[in-house]
């Protein structure tokens, strides 16, 4: 009974569901980001944020040990196991984009720039959090993605990501446009944090699109 | 005494060789998708050639009788020991070459030699067949993958259950039918007694845990990268021709028969980059395999 239970087994149908515990990660860091953007004035605010998005990262980092260790010695497809590979480390990519952007606004903060009143700063964290908003959209669409069965469903949502990630290219330039308006009055650090953080934010889109990209090619390959 | 000896002997080695030799394209699949263990999936390898050994392999006394009735101990053991030699140095020179394709060309090259009353229309039927077989796995294969991709794929997971069970199976009827049909063959030209059936049965133990276990894993991992659907239809496409050419009473190559159904199944998609390089190796290796042993049986042999 055991071993037909383990012939029953689908690597693939597991890799996802491990891949899942990462992005579920990326969520919860996706929520710590807003709360740290929420409350950006606040340095103990930043600081214990960053530290838990650091926790988090950690976690993720070993939980993509564990998966590429499965990938590479489970019952999976070789034809495959490049694809799921790089799954593993589009994911992990993610949850380290949050720690990058968490870090960067402790550092912001204690290089004495912090986020003040005045108005083109609040713009800043209007645009930051619409970008973790759609992140945060995306992220639930690729976890849906990962631990779904249905084809035609995969292929909906692949296209929801990728208009999610476009919004979040407009964002972006959008950004950059007043970037480099107000790049004259601005300090080089400030100029840096900003792009950073702009590309950052595209970044993290951007690998919820890889991700949704590869999981649907994983799964033509295997089942065409 | 000593042709019967020597015969047993040789009966054991040509098992031995074919079912070492079999093994990775019988269960490789089931392996390479880690299925089964290697260890397992060798002892699904050693119950499916002696289950079709046992079960079906005692038809191809009809075939034997067919080609080469009335032959000596001494003949059959010639025929024997001239295949393992062809097998063998094929294998060096790195020459895919069919065992059952060369003994046929053997049996036939030698019973003309000797006079011995072939049966020519049984011998056209299996030639017939060597042509029909191939062309019939590609196309069986061809139009099975096109079915599979057309199809609504509902629950991809439990699409990929079922690939992995019928894989599981397939693995098992493969070794079957090589059992039923090449290791028959062997036994059957030796004279299918039960000393002759326990020295296969043993033959195929020794020869799929100390030769066919190796190369398992490798050739089960390349034979996978066609993906689960194209592994699950050329096992069973040349499964099922092997089957029924066994009912037949007519030797076929199982590798011959999976060659074309991988074939098959490559040209089936749209777009493809398939080299063809190897399929005109194993091309040639079919027309080469029998002609060239019927030379050595129909010259050597007599000599």
């Amino acid at each position: 009974m055991k071993s037909f239970k383990r012939i029953l087994v689908v690597g693939e149908e597991n890799i996802f569901s491990e891949l899942c515990q990462i992005i579920v990660i990326a969520a919860e860091a996706n929520t710590k980001l807003i709360d740290m953007l929420d409350d950006c004035k606040n340095e103990k605010c930043l600081d214990e944020g960053m530290q838990a998005i650091r926790s988090l990262e950690n976690k993720s980092d070993s939980i993509a040990f564990k998966v590429n260790e499965d990938i590479t010695s489970g019952a999976v497809s070789p034809n495959i196991l490049e694809h799921l590979l790089e799954c593993v480390r589009v994911a992990d990519d993610i949850v380290d984009a949050y720690y990058y952007q968490a870090r960067e606004m402790c550092r912001m903060y204690k290089a004495n720039f912090p986020y003040t009143e005045v108005i083109e700063e609040d713009q800043w964290i209007a645009t930051f959090k619409s970008l973790v908003e759609l992140a945060e959209q995306a992220l639930g669409k690729v976890k849906q993605a990962l631990l779904i069965s249905d084809l035609s469903e995969i292929l909906q949502l692949r296209k929801e990501i990728a208009s999610l990630e476009q919004q979040g290219d407009e964002i972006k330039d959008k950004g950059f446009d007043f970037l480099y308006r107000e790049a004259p009055q601005m300090h080089y650090l400030q100029f840096y944090h900003y792009s950073g953080l702009l590309h950052k934010f595209d970044a993290i889109l951007d690998g919820c699109e890889d991700l949704s990209d590869l999981v649907l090619s994983v799964i033509t390959s295997i089942i065409k | 005494m000593v042709f019967e000896l020597l015969l047993i002997a040789l009966v054991f080695l040509a098992v031995m060789l074919v079912s070492g030799n079999n093994l990775s394209a019988c269960v490789g699949p089931a392996v390479g998708a880690r299925i089964l263990s290697k260890r397992a999936g060798a002892f699904l390898g050693v119950v499916g050639f002696t289950t079709g050994l046992l079960l079906q392999g005692w038809g191809m006394i009809n075939s034997i009788n067919s080609l080469i009735p009335n032959a000596t101990m001494q003949l059959q053991s010639e025929v024997l020991m001239a295949a393992i030699v062809v097998f063998v140095v094929a294998h060096l020179v790195r020459v895919p070459l069919s065992l059952s394709m060369s003994l046929v060309g053997l049996l036939v090259g030698a019973a003309l030699a000797h006079n011995l009353g072939l049966q020519a229309s049984y011998v056209f039927s299996v030639v017939a067949l060597w042509f029909i077989a191939p062309i019939a796995a590609a196309i069986v294969a061809f139009y099975l993958i096109r079915v599979i991709s057309r199809q609504k794929v509902r629950n991809i997971w439990r699409r990929i259950r079922f690939y992995k069970v019928l894989l599981l199976i397939l693995a098992f009827t493969s070794a079957y039918t090589t059992g039923a049909n090449t290791i028959g063959l062997i036994v059957a030209t030796a004279g299918f007694n039960i000393t002759t059936v326990l020295v296969a049965v043993s033959a195929v133990f020794i020869g799929v845990f100390c030769l066919g276990e190796g190369a398992i894993r490798r050739v089960g991992e390349e034979f996978y990268l066609m993906r689960y659907s194209n592994a699950t239809v050329a096992l069973a496409a040349s499964t099922i021709l092997v089957e029924v050419a066994s009912f037949l009473n007519i030797p076929l190559s199982n590798t011959q028969a999976t060659t074309a159904a991988v074939f098959g199944a490559g040209i089936s998609y749209k777009s493809k980059f398939l080299s063809l390089k190897p399929y005109l190796i194993i091309l040639g290796g079919w027309i080469v395999a029998p002609l060239l042993s019927f030379s050595i049986g129909y010259f050597l042999i007599s000599i």
